[in-house]
C-alpha cells in the first residue's frame, strides 16, 4: 500500500494526532515528513533504541511486504535482538508515530505493514551504497531465481534502440483508449479491438520481468492492455463504478492533473508505481529493486557477467520500458545507466520545453514537453515516431478528424500556439487547418422522432398551441415536425388533450420534405465524465499478493492482541526485580526467567565485572540443572549463548519504557 | 535523459539530425555537418540532416575518423546520443576502404573483390552475394564476372559495405574537347565555384562507387555547366539525355558557346534527326519510343558508340526501359543531373542504385545567400469560386478543372501583372482554353505544345530583347528552357500536387537577374476547392526547401473591379 492510498483511509483524528507527533516537529505535515529522507534521519534520532533497533531491522530485513505479528515475534528474538516485551513497545511507538500501519482481515487475522513509498524514503535516508556490483552480490546464495532461471540477453538489449519511455508510451495508449472508448462488452470485457490497439501503442517487449506477473485476464488481454490498464486505474486515471450499471469512466481531474504535471516527475512516479506493485514480491525482490532506483541517475555502474537472475530480469524490465539502458563495457561485463532520474522533483523554475510547428505540417516534441501538450498532439495529429524527440505530423485527415470530434480551428491554433510558448503558427499551416475544418460537418446525420399530421391546418393548429409549439423542433414542409425523443410522452400527452391523439410510432421514415439546413449540426461525440471523489480502492488488473487494501485499517489506538498486555509489570512481581540489580538464589533466578520468556522482558546481569542485557530465548531445565539460552546484547554486538545459573552475579528484570 | 538546453543538434537513433537554426551555433557544427551528413530539408527554423552511408563514407574518404564525428556531435547535442547511433557511425565508418574492386589480371573477364579476412568473411557469408561470385580465390578474395559488377556493387551497397571501385571504366572513344575561356559573344568564361565543386565530387574515385552518381543543384544554377564541365575533363564521347528537343537546343548552344567543339561533333538524335556523333543529344522520349519491329529499338543508341560518359539530363524523370538499360553499362561512366530528385512514384532509390548515388548537392537557400541564385518570394493568392452551384454538382475530375479554369482569375493576372510594369513575366497553366484566354486578355503570345520550335525560338528571343513583357506558356516552359531575365511567374493552373512541376516552374526564375533584383511567383489558388489540397502538396517542397509562402486573398468588389 502506498501513502496516497493510506491517507484516503485514515480518519481525520488519525490524521490530525499523527501531524502533531513529535517526531515530525512543528514545521512539517506527517504526510510529507514521511516521504522526504532528510526528515526521516532527524525523526530517527528521536526514535527510542528499541524502536530504532526495530526500525532497522524492519528495513533490512522486512520492507514494503506485510508481515503478521506472529511471525514478527517469532523472529523478534534471533533477528531483531528484542525481547517480547521490547517489540511490543517498539511497535506501539512506530504505529503512534506513523512509521508502521496494521491491518485486519476478514477473520481476524492481522498483519502490520510499512506504506511501500516510505520503505523507499527509509532507504534513501540511510543507503550508503552506490554499487550495482554490490547490490548484486547481496543476494544471499540459494536465492530462488525461478524454475526457468533466467534467459535474458543483454546483447540483444543493448543492440537494440532504446525503446521511448513508458510514460510517453501511455500518454498515447491513454488518448487512443479514449477515442475508443470505455464501453465493455456483455461480458463486462473490453473489446479485442481496444485491446489490440492500445497494445499496439504501448509495444511493451517481452520480458521476464513482467511475464512472472499473474493478469487478472489473462486469457483476454494481452500482457502490455494489462499493464496500462492496471497504471491507469492505480494512476487514478480510471475509475470503475457500479451503481446497477457497471461501467468504467475517465477520472477528468486525475487525468488532468497527470498530464500537467512536470513529466520527468510523472515517469518517476510510473516507475516507482511498477516497481512497488510489480517489484516488490517478495523481501529480496524488494531489495534488488529499491537498491537499483537508489542508484543515481546519468551514472554508469558497471558490472561483471555474473548477473543474478533476479536482478537481470528486472534490468531488462526497466530496460524494456525505456528507463534503463544496459551496454557491453568494452573490458566485458556491462554498464548499467538510468535514463531517467527515478526520484526526479518537480522544477518549477524550469519552463517546460515547447513544441515546434513547422511550416510542412510536422510537429517536433522534445523530451521535455508536458504530458498534456502530448495528449493535445494525439488528439489532431498523425503520430509519426518517437525518438529523441516525438514527431508528428498535421494532416488534413487529422485535423478534420478533430473537427468531427468538435474542435474548432480556433481551438487547434491556439493549442498548438499555447503550446510552441507563445510563437505564432506558419501562415500556411493556419490557413491549411482552416480550410480542412471548414471541409467537416457540412453534412450530417442525426436520428429524429417525426411528428407527422394528416393535414396542414392540424399542423398550423398544433404550431399555435402554447403548449406544443416549445416542443416542435423544427417544421418540414407543411406537415411535419421534428421533436427531441425525450419529449415523445409529453408530445403524445399535449395531442391527445388537444384532440388529436397521436397514433403508434411508424418504424420506416418516408417524407418529402428534405431536411432543413440547420439539421447539419456538427455532432458531438457522446461524453460520460465524472469527477470521481472519495473513490474507493483502485480496481486491479494484475493479482496482487498482498492487497492490503481490501483489510480493514486500524488506527495505531487500535491495540493488537499483543499489545493489548500491560507494559505495567505484572502486579506479582517484587519491585525488587526490577528496580536494581541484586544477587539472586538460583531457583529465584530460575523464576525470574522463567517470568521474562512469559511477559517477554530481557534482563540486565552483572557478570565477571561488568553489566549486560540478556534477552532471553528459551529456558533449558534438565532434572538436576538448568540453564537459559538467549542473546547477550551490548551496542550494536548479538550474540548467542547459554547461560548456567552461576555464570551471573546480579540480575534484574528490564521493563520496556 | 539529459538535456542541454540551447545546444543546436538534435541525434535521432536513425542517424537523423535536426538542426535549430534558432539557437547559438558555438561549434559551428552548421558548417561542419554537410562533410558527413546529408541535407534532407529544411522546413522554417528545422534543418534536417541524415547521416547516410554514402555521407559517412565521403567522409572517410576524405580522412575525417568516426571519433571527430562522434565527438562533432557531442559537443553540440542537446540531449544524449544513443549508443546505438555511436556504434552505428562507427561500424559504417570502419568499413570503408576495407572491400576493393579490381580488375583480374590474367582474366579480362573476371573482377576481383578483395578485403581483409575479417570483412571478406562477413561478405562471404551473405547469401545474396553467393550467387554473384564465381569462387573463393583465397581467403581475402573473391572473384566474380565483369558482367555482375553493377549488381555486386549494388548490392554491397545496400548490405552496408561501400567498395572502392577500381575495376576502371571504359575509357571510350577520346575526344578533343575543353572549355573555353571566353563565349561566343566574348565574355570571359570559367566554371562557379560550386559546379567546379560538383564536378570534383563526381571524379572522386577513391569514393565507394566512384565515378558515377547523381548532382542535385537548384533550377537556374547550372547544371548543364556542370555535365559539360565533367565531359571536358573526361575528353571522351558523350551520350547526353534530355527531357524535350527544346533542352536538346539548349545543350548544344551551350556546348558551342562554352566549349571548344564544333558543330560537327555534336548530334541529335530525335524524330527529326539520327546524327550519331562524338556527342550526342537524345530525348528519353525516343529512347522509350516502340519501333513497329522491335520494341525498344533506340535503345541500341547505347551501344552505337563507344561511349565514355553517359548524362541523364533531368535525371528524375527517367523512365523505366531507360531505367532497365541503364543497369547493364556500368562500366560506363554515369552522371545524373536534376534539381528536385522527387519522383511523385517513388523511385528515387532505383536513380541512386542505377547511376549513382548522390554525389553532390547545394540547397537552394545556400545558392540564394551567395547570390548564385536569384532570391524568390513565393505567394499564393486566393481566388474566389466562380460558380459554387456547378462546383459541387460535378465529379472529381469536373471539380479540378472548374477550380482550376476559374473565370474569376483572369483579372487576378491582370492586377498582379500591373504591380510589376517594366518586368518580364511569365503567365503559366496546365489548360490551354484558359491560357488562350488569359493570353487574348493581356494581349501576350502563348506558348504550347503546338508551337513549333523555330517558332518557339523567336518567341523566346523576342521575349529575352523586351518586346513581349509577357509570355503566356504552357506545361511546356515547365523543363529546359533558358530564359534569363524572367523574374515574374504566374501560375494560373498546374498538375493537381506535383510538387516537382512546382519546383521546375519557380526554377525558371531562379537564374540571377542582372539587376541583382529577386524574383516573385505568384500561385493562384481557389478558395474552398480541392485547388486548396493540391496547392498545400505542390508548395511542401519549396518548404522544404526554405522556403515561405505569403497568403492574400483576392477580393471580388464589383464586376470589373477586381483586387488582389
Amino acid at each position: 500500500m502506498r501513502l496516497n492510498e493510506l491517507l484516503k483511509r485514515l480518519p481525520s483524528e488519525e490524521l490530525n494526532r499523527l501531524n502533531q507527533a513529535p517526531i515530525w516537529g512543528s514545521n512539517h505535515k506527517w504526510q510529507d515528513a514521511v516521504l522526504c529522507p532528510d526528515l526521516l534521519r532527524s525523526a530517527a534520532h528521536q526514535l527510542s533504541p528499541l524502536a530504532d533497533r526495530l526500525l532497522r531491522y524492519w528495513l533490512r530485513t522486512i520492507g514494503p511486504l506485510p508481515i503478521q505479528e506472529e511471525q514478527l515475534r517469532a523472529r523478534a528474538i534471533q533477528k531483531a535482538g528484542l525481547a517480547g516485551a521490547e517489540l511490543r513497545a517498539a511497535i506501539r511507538e512506530l504505529r503512534m508515530n506513523g512509521l508502521l500501519f496494521a491491518v485486519r482481515k476478514s477473520w481476524g487475522e492481522q498483519l502490520l505493514f510499512m506504506p511501500a513509498d516510505c520503505y523507499l524514503a527509509w532507504l534513501r535516508a540511510f543507503n550508503s551504497s552506490d554499487s550495482l556490483e554490490e547490490l548484486n552480490d547481496g543476494i544471499p546464495s540459494g536465492t530462488d531465481a525461478g524454475a526457468d532461471g533466467c534467459s535474458v540477453s543483454f546483447g540483444d538489449v543493448d543492440r537494440a534502440a532504446v525503446p521511448t519511455p513508458l510514460g510517453r508510451r501511455l500518454v498515447r495508449a491513454y488518448a487512443a483508449l479514449q477515442l475508443l472508448g470505455l464501453e465493455t462488452t456483455a461480458k463486462g470485457l473490453f473489446p479485442k479491438k481496444t485491446a489490440a490497439g492500445v497494445e499496439a501503442i504501448v509495444a511493451l517487449r517481452s520480458t521476464e520481468a513482467f511475464s512472472d506477473l499473474r493478469s487478472m485476464y489473462q486469457e483476454h488481454y494481452p500482457l502490455g492492455f494489462t499493464i496500462a490498464l492496471d497504471a491507469a486505474s492505480w494512476l487514478g486515471l480510471i475509475v470503475h463504478q457500479d451503481d446497477g450499471e457497471p461501467r468504467w469512466n475517465w477520472s477528468d481531474d486525475n487525468l488532468g492533473r497527470w498530464l500537467t504535471g512536470d513529466p520527468n516527475v510523472r515517469e518517476a512516479e510510473l516507475l516507482r508505481l511498477f516497481a512497488i506493485r510489480y517489484g516488490f514480491r517478495n523481501s529480496i525482490q524488494a531489495a534488488l529493486v529499491s537498491g537499483l532506483l537508489l542508484l543515481k541517475p546519468d551514472k554508469s555502474y558497471p558490472i561483471s557477467e555474473r548477473i543474478h537472475p533476479l536482478l537481470a530480469r528486472w534490468i531488462d524490465g526497466m530496460c524494456a520500458c525505456g528507463w534503463a539502458s544496459m551496454s557491453a563495457a568494452s573490458n566485458g561485463g556491462w554498464t548499467f545507466r538510468w535514463l531517467i532520474d527515478p526520484w526526479a522533483v518537480a522544477n518549477d523554475d524550469e519552463s517546460r520545453e515547447s513544441i515546434l510547428v513547422l511550416p510542412d505540417g510536422e510537429v517536433i516534441v522534445p523530451p521535455g514537453a508536458s504530458l498534456a501538450d502530448r495528449w493535445m498532439l494525439e488528439q489532431i495529429a498523425e503520430w509519426v515516431q518517437d525518438d529523441t524527440v516525438s514527431i508528428y505530423r498535421l494532416t488534413a485527415q487529422s485535423i478534420m478528424a478533430a473537427a468531427e470530434r468538435g474542435v474548432t480551428d480556433e481551438q487547434l491554433i491556439t493549442s498548438l500556439q499555447r503550446a510552441s510558448g507563445g510563437e505564432p503558427l506558419p501562415d500556411e499551416l493556419q490557413y491549411a487547418i482552416g480550410h480542412w475544418v471548414s471541409r467537416t460537418g457540412r453534412t450530417a446525420i442525426e436520428q429524429v422522432l417525426l411528428l407527422r399530421c394528416d393535414s396542414k391546418e392540424i399542423a398550423d393548429a398544433a404550431a399555435g398551441r402554447d403548449s406544443l409549439a416549445g416542443l416542435l423542433v423544427e417544421r418540414l414542409g407543411d406537415q411535419t415536425f421534428v421533436i427531441r425523443p425525450k419529449d415523445e410522452a409529453v408530445v403524445r400527452r399535449e395531442l391527445e388533450r388537444a384532440g388529436w391523439p397521436a397514433s403508434k410510432r411508424e418504424e420506416t421514415l418516408q417524407t418529402t420534405a428534405p431536411l432543413s439546413a440547420s439539421a447539419n449540426r456538427k455532432r458531438k461525440p457522446e461524453e460520460r465524465r465524472f469527477n470521481v471523489i472519495g473513490a474507493a480502492a483502485p480496481v486491479s488488473f494484475i493479482y496482487d499478493e498482498h492487497a492490503l487494501h481490501l483489510y480493514e485499517l486500524l488506527t495505531a489506538t487500535q491495540q493488537l492482541p499483543d499489545e493489548a498486555r500491560t507494559e505495567e509489570a505484572p502486579s506479582d512481581w517484587p519491585a525488587a526485580w526490577t528496580a536494581q540489580l541484586r544477587h539472586y538464589h538460583p531457583s529465584t533466578r530460575k523464576q525470574m526467567i522463567e517470568q521474562a520468556l512469559a511477559w517477554g522482558a530481557p534482563l540486565q546481569l552483572r557478570t565477571g565485572g561488568r553489566i549486560v542485557e540478556l534477552v532471553p530465548e528459551r529456558l533449558d531445565d534438565d532434572v538436576d540443572s538448568w540453564a537459559v539460552a538467549g542473546y547477550l546484547r551490548t551496542g550494536e554486538v548479538y550474540e548467542p549463548v547459554r547461560l548456567l545459573p552461576d555464570m551471573w552475579e546480579e540480575m534484574r528484570l528490564i521493563i520496556p519504557l | 535523459m539529459t538535456e542541454s538546453r540551447g545546444k543546436p543538434i538534435i541525434v535521432l537513433s536513425d542517424l537523423t539530425i535536426l538542426y535549430d537554426e534558432r539557437t547559438v551555433d558555438e561549434e559551428c557544427i552548421r558548417e561542419q555537418l554537410p562533410a558527413f551528413a546529408e541535407l534532407v530539408k529544411q522546413a522554417g527554423p528545422l534543418h534536417t540532416y541524415r547521416m547516410t552511408q554514402l555521407a559517412l563514407w565521403n567522409a572517410a574518404s576524405l580522412g575525417t575518423t568516426s571519433d571527430e564525428v562522434v565527438a562533432a556531435l557531442t559537443q553540440s547535442a542537446r540531449y544524449n546520443i544513443a549508443e546505438n547511433v555511436i556504434r552505428s557511425i562507427k561500424q559504417t565508418m570502419g568499413r570503408y576502404g576495407r572491400l576493393t574492386l579490381e580488375r583480374s589480371a590474367g582474366d579480362e573477364e573476371q573482377l576481383l573483390l578483395r578485403g581483409d579476412e575479417a570483412i571478406m568473411a562477413e561478405v562471404a557469408a551473405e547469401p545474396s552475394l553467393k550467387s554473384l561470385t564465381d569462387k573463393h580465390v583465397d581467403s581475402s578474395t573473391l572473384s566474380l564476372h565483369h558482367g555482375r559488377r553493377g549488381s555486386m556493387k549494388q548490392e554491397l551497397l545496400r548490405l552496408g559495405y561501400p567498395v572502392i571501385d577500381a575495376a576502371g571504366y571504359r575509357s571510350g572513344e577520346t575526344l578533343s574537347v575543353s572549355l573555353a575561356d571566353t563565349t561566343r559573344s566574348g565574355i570571359a568564361f570559367k566554371l562557379r565555384y560550386y559546379q567546379e565543386r560538383a564536378v570534383d565530387r563526381f571524379f572522386e574515385d577513391s569514393h565507394a562507387g566512384g565515378g558515377s552518381g547523381v548532382i542535385v543543384l537548384p533550377c537556374g544554377a547550372g547544371k548543364t555547366m556542370v555535365g559539360i564541365g565533367v565531359l571536358a575533363r573526361l575528353q571522351c564521347a558523350t551520350l547526353i539525355l534530355t527531357s524535350n528537343l527544346t533542352s536538346v537546343n539548349q545543350w548544344k548552344n551551350e556546348l558551342l558557346d562554352k566549349t571548344t567543339i564544333d558543330s560537327e561533333s555534336i548530334g541529335e538524335y530525335s524524330s527529326k534527326r539520327k546524327q550519331i556523333r562524338p556527342i550526342t543529344i537524345a530525348t528519353y522520349n525516343m529512347m522509350a519510343t516502340n519501333g513497329e519491329e522491335q520494341e525498344y529499338r533506340h535503345l541500341q543508341l547505347f551501344r552505337e558508340r563507344d561511349w565514355g560518359l553517359i548524362i541523364y539530363d533531368e535525371v528524375h524523370m527517367l523512365p523505366a526501359p531507360v531505367f532497365r538499360m541503364t543497369a547493364d553499362l556500368q562500366a560506363t561512366r554515369r552522371l545524373g543531373l536534376t534539381a528536385t530528385l522527387v519522383r511523385e512514384d517513388g523511385r528515387e532509390r532505383d536513380v541512386f542504385s542505377l547511376i549513382g548515388p548522390k554525389r553532390y548537392e547545394l540547397p537552394w537557400k545556400q545558392l540564394e545567400h551567395t547570390g548564385d541564385i536569384a532570391a524568390i518570394h513565393c505567394e499564393e493568392v486566393r481566388v474566389p469560386l466562380f460558380d459554387e452551384p456547378a462546383y459541387w454538382d460535378g465529379n472529381v475530375r469536373a471539380r479540378a478543372r472548374l477550380a482550376a479554369e476559374n473565370p474569376n482569375k483572369t483579372a487576378i493576372v491582370q492586377q498582379l501583372l500591373s504591380r510589376h510594369p517594366g518586368r518580364s513575366a511569365l503567365v503559366i497553366g496546365a489548360y490551354i482554353r484558359q491560357l488562350k484566354q488569359i493570353a487574348e486578355e493581356l494581349g501576350a503570345p502563348l506558348l504550347t505544345g503546338e508551337v513549333d520550335q523555330e517558332e518557339r525560338a523567336l518567341l523566346y528571343d523576342s521575349f529575352r530583347r523586351g518586346e513581349y513583357p509577357v509570355l503566356v506558356v504552357s506545361k511546356v516552359a515547365n523543363f529546359a528552357v533558358d530564359l534569363p531575365d524572367a523574374s515574374v511567374a504566374v501560375q494560373v493552373s498546374g498538375s493537381f500536387g506535383s510538387r516537382q512541376e512546382e519546383a521546375q516552374r519557380i526554377g525558371r526564375l531562379l537564374r540571377p537577374k542582372r539587376d541583382h533584383s529577386g524574383a516573385i511567383f505568384y500561385s493562384l489558388v481557389t478558395e474552398g476547392t480541392m485547388e486548396v489540397d493540391y496547392a498545400l502538396k505542390r508548395q511542401r517542397f519549396m518548404l522544404e526547401q526554405g522556403y515561405r509562402y505569403s497568403l492574400t486573398s483576392a477580393v471580388m468588389k464589383e464586376e470589373t473591379d477586381y483586387e488582389a
